[in-house]
């Protein structure tokens, strides 16, 4: 759940990053910190981006920040970072002003948080709320009570 | 049952992510399949009857053996794009 696997403190708002590797140092620090990911699960992920371009860029605005486990993935974990600058991560992909950094163990084990973020992903106004929140609290509290709805919905 | 399997990087955020978008396509077409995620690097021993996966991999599909429609998305969350590149497919084999 996303109310497990994020901490109100690891949600942040920033102006600029001065580049995309910056952008993936930046959303990652609050897992190193944490010791949810080892410090070379970034450098890792910049390693794997220059050699298949930004898998992680889900459509526009949106940054799904992640390796696989065995690139230093202690326990799973997100970080949410907005970016008031668009980032562009290679020439031809979309900007990014939202970075959801993911700490994964396995494939499945984070289902229920993936279905959560997959219903912002797929609803442009839910996603211009993110972007657009003025505060961390507003982001931290817009992502729990997403997660509050799906559960009184589907149960 | 129709096999469904979408492909990124690292096979458990991206591909995720896509898949429940295609899964979300699926149930407003009506169609029933299995879907899975999974890394380009395992494809090749999975079973397949459609693969879906992002434009940047398009280059690395034509170096791996798969024997099924592969559809490259520029988003890969996006139901409309999915729709219309899935439903032609799903034509073809017959399942629409």
């Amino acid at each position: 759940m996303i109310s497990e696997m994020l901490k109100r403190e690891n949600v942040k708002i920033l102006d600029r990053v001065d580049d995309w590797k910056q952008a993936i140092h930046v959303s990652l620090e609050p897992l190193v910190r944490g010791g949810y990911v080892e410090s070379r699960y970034a450098d890792e992920i910049i390693r794997s981006t220059e050699e298949m371009g930004p898998y992680y860029v889900l459509t526009e605005d949106i940054a799904l920040i992640h390796g696989r486990p065995e690139q230093g993935v202690i326990k799973k974990q997100l970080a949410v970072t907005v970016v008031r600058e668009p980032i562009q991560f290679s020439e031809d992909c979309f900007p990014v002003r939202l970075l959801i950094a993911l700490a994964a163990t396995d494939a499945n084990s984070h289902l229920d948080v993936m279905q959560v973020l997959a219903s912002i992903f797929l609803d442009e106004s839910k996603i211009r709320e993110l972007v657009e929140a003025e505060s961390t609290e507003e982001i931290y509290n817009f992502l729990l009570t997403q997660e509050e709805e799906r559960r009184t919905k589907v149960c | 049952m129709l096999n469904i399997l979408t492909v990124c990087g690292a096979g458990l955020g991206s591909s995720f992510a896509c898949q429940m978008s295609v899964e979300a396509v699926l149930k407003e077409l009506g169609v029933e399949a299995k879907l899975d995620h999974t890394d380009i690097s395992s494809v090749s021993g999975q079973k397949a009857d459609i693969i879906l996966s992002g434009k940047n991999f398009e280059k690395q599909f034509e170096r791996i053996t798969y024997d099924c429609p592969a559809i490259f998305l520029e988003r890969l969350v996006d139901k409309n794009e999915i729709r219309e590149k899935l439903t032609p497919v799903l034509k073809d084999l017959g399942v629409l």
